[in-house]
């Protein structure tokens, strides 16, 4: 089974799969586009990820390396935020800090599986929430002139969506 | 390409100790007052955009009250601000330098709604709605409290509409004169709406709706979906009105595809001689039209996919095979007083809604549904096997609807676990003998597919216990009663683990869409519960280790403070 290496931004080096590796569109690009070749035995270098949150996302990578292509993106879809699958739902049960993380480098990685999967973890913390309780729960000052908001709720009515 | 994101700061140890436990996240009122608006979020606007995708408008609304960051974020996003509508009611001076800077700061809001409009003690609307009016795609109007000068001042200044829904005045004709209207009618000569593809106008059937017809017909040349709804019935429908929207029709009739109308037997006929004319889906409102004449005219179509009859006109067989001949593209279809069809028409259909008047009997026999996905069924009457027959033969059935006289709950409970993919159903039991305990238990297998349940008028304590044990996967209970003993609240915490929503109060049927939205994942949102009753729930669940649990009342879907509720 081929291997590849990767280089993180504190200087850490992963031996991967070079299949667990592809999961990262990124990677995928860099190998197939771009030409490099693993079998130099240079380290592929990844600067924007720390090696504890690469290390995460290896195992997520490993764990769904076998999945087949998500369906292309349908509406219906996108709004289901309850469908997480339980193992999933265990591996992104960390502090706020790292969640955001593994979404940074996901997103830097290209891993459209694992960014959908994090946003969905991070809607249902907004869900069902007041204006109030998100400031608490992603620690957000609310920097809106005073009296301001108010104003503002007054005018934001909404209505159901259509049909 | 994802363009290379900066690395997040380096944080030092107090924001690690701040941050928050994701599967904690109903226990973070404690955390709140150390705030610092520079580190976080410490997400780029682009992945914060994703995630604001997956919310619905309710809970949006309350991302953009945030803060100024993620207000824009979501201004800034069209995806994201085709979920709201924005309501403005412009009566009184009260507001006006907010509304001002809404109206002129591109605030991004793509559809709105406008029920009041008093220019004279606004005078600089105008000059807000030039900017505010270019971005809008949907406009609602209701002409009650808008002059008809002004709605036709706000349609010049929105050229970018798509979706125009019009709700008429029922007094228009008593305040308007013709010669006011012929001057209307020239003063809109000027500009036409040419991205406008969808059109919809709630009318009252006067002669005066007559004109505001023509106006739609010479300012909108491209509609592709033209619904003429009358919400108080067609018993007066004239001639004339009818004959216009015919007009209508005709001189839209390139791009025309979805079409609503009240038609009269002579403005049929004249619909079906209209050449290029190709629809996909009509509903007709017609109750002054026979059968045989709304088939006379579906040669004209043969093309239609959805049909919706909507009041008394009675088939015959005979009329439902040449229908059936006549529209090999038919997918969906409404229709009141049939209790028969022909088996090649069922088989075609995805979605069937059928209307009754005075419990008739269904009877529709030697059926096959294999495409079956949506079905309607309003007060008929179901001979006992008939109705598990009918679903045994819908083998991808996904909702159901049924408001109908039945034998005994054992022929529901019989039918649904006839269906391995009923997703959805919403019941209004009508039941004509009581049930008897023991029998529910015996014979049956339960659903596990099915997720959401309605039940409109009151059952039985232990029947809905009963369905309960048959149907453990539900997540969302509706109930539109308050059931009085606690036996049904055990009965919830014991059976239904996995339940996230629970409705016991009226009125909120239609809301069902808001109020999945607002549950979080992992607990039970419980909605309309007196305390009376909620204390018995509450103990039951601490019982069943069924936590947390979150009680909000009918209120809380109207906003944070507690505003009374809105229904529609």
């Amino acid at each position: 089974m081929s291997t590849i290496k990767l280089e993180t931004s504190d200087g850490v080096k992963f031996t991967v799969k070079t299949q667990v590796a592809k999961c990262s569109g990124t990677i995928r690009t860099m190998l197939e586009d771009i030409g490099i070749n693993p079998q130099d035995g240079e380290a592929i270098p990844l600067s924007n990820v720390h090696s504890t949150i690469l290390q995460k996302i290896l195992v997520w990578a490993e764990h769904h390396v076998d999945d087949p292509e998500p369906p292309r993106d349908d509406a219906d879809a996108a709004k289901r935020t309850d469908d997480i699958c339980s193992w999933d739902e265990d591996f992104l049960k960390v502090d706020q800090r790292t969640l955001f993380d593994v979404m940074l480098a996901a997103n830097y990685l290209d891993m459209k599986q694992l960014i959908a999967v994090c946003c969905k973890t991070v809607a249902n913390m907004i869900k069902g929430k007041t204006a109030d309780q998100i400031r608490k729960t992603f620690n957000i000052e609310n920097d809106f002139p005073p009296g301001d908001e108010d104003k503002i709720r007054l005018r934001n009515q909404f209505c159901e969506e259509r049909r | 390409m994802n363009p290379v994101l900066p690395l997040p700061e380096p944080a030092g140890a107090e924001d690690a100790a701040c941050s928050v436990v994701a599967s904690e996240s109903s226990h973070q009122n404690q955390l709140g007052a150390r705030s610092n608006a520079a580190e976080l979020p410490r997400l780029p606007p682009e992945l914060w955009t994703l995630i604001f995708r997956q919310l619905g408008p309710f809970c949006l609304s309350r991302v953009r009250l945030t803060c100024t960051t993620w207000r824009d974020i979501v201004s800034n996003s069209r995806a994201l601000m085709d979920k709201f509508c924005i309501e403005l009611v412009i009566d009184s001076n009260e507001g006006r330098s907010e509304l001002q800077s809404l109206l002129t700061a591109g605030s991004g809001f793509r559809r709105a709604t406008i029920e009041f409009l008093d220019t004279e003690i606004y005078s600089k609307f105008w000059e807000g709605w030039r900017v505010f009016g270019k971005g809008l795609t949907a406009l609602t109007i209701f002409e009650y409290h808008i002059s008809f000068f002004n709605v036709v001042e706000l349609l010049r200044r929105t050229p970018n509409l798509k979706c125009l829904v019009y709700y008429e005045d029922d007094d228009y004709g008593s305040v308007c004169t013709d010669t006011y209207h012929v001057l209307m009618l020239e003063a809109c000569t000027d500009f036409r709406l040419n991205m406008l593809e969808e059109v919809s106008i709630h009318s009252c059937c006067r002669n005066s709706s007559v004109e505001v017809l023509h106006f739609i017909g010479k300012l909108c040349p491209r509609v592709r979906t033209l619904n003429i709804v009358s919400d108080f019935g067609s018993y007066d429908i004239s001639e004339h009105f009818s004959d216009t929207a015919v007009s209508i029709a005709n001189q839209v009739r390139h791009s025309l595809r979805e079409l609503q109308f009240i038609p009269t037997k002579n403005a049929l006929k004249r619909l079906a001689t209209i050449d290029d004319l190709k629809l996909d889906k009509l509903t007709l409102d017609a109750e002054h039209v026979c059968s045989f004449e709304i088939v006379q005219f579906l040669r004209s179509q043969p093309g239609i996919q959805h049909l919706y009859l909507l009041r008394n006109e009675i088939f015959q067989m005979a009329d439902l095979l040449t229908m059936n001949k006549l529209l090999p593209k038919l997918r969906s279809l409404k229709m009141k007083h049939v209790v028969d069809f022909p088996p090649a028409m069922l088989r075609k259909l995805e979605n069937l809604q059928l209307v009754y008047d005075a419990f008739e009997d269904f009877t529709v026999r030697g059926f096959d549904l294999p495409k079956l996905k949506r079905l309607q069924i309003v007060n008929c009457t179901w001979p006992n096997q008939a109705l598990s027959d009918f679903f045994r033969h819908c083998p991808n059935i996904r909702s159901a609807q049924l408001d109908c006289w039945f034998e005994n709950l054992i022929d529901i409970l019989r039918t649904i676990n006839q269906s391995n993919t009923l997703k959805d159903l919403e019941l209004k039991p009508l039941l004509k003998n009581a049930i008897d305990p023991e029998e529910i238990t015996f014979d049956l297998y339960g659903s596990t597919a099915l997720r959401s349940l309605l039940v409109e008028n009151k059952l039985p304590e232990n029947a809905l216990i009963a369905m309960m044990k048959l149907y453990p996967n539900l997540t969302e209970l509706y109930l539109e009663y308050r059931p009085a003993g606690e036996a049904v609240y055990r009965g919830i915490c014991q059976h239904l683990k996995k339940l996230n929503v629970l409705v016991v109060c009226d009125c909120l049927k239609r809301k069902k869409g808001r109020i999945t939205e607002s549950c979080r994942p992992g607990e039970l949102l419980v909605i309309g519960c007196d305390s009376a009753t909620m204390a018995p729930l509450a103990l039951c669940a601490a019982q069943e280790g069924r936590l947390p649990l979150r009680h909000v009342s009918c209120g809380f879907l109207a906003g944070d403070r507690g505003r009374s509720p809105v229904y529609y």
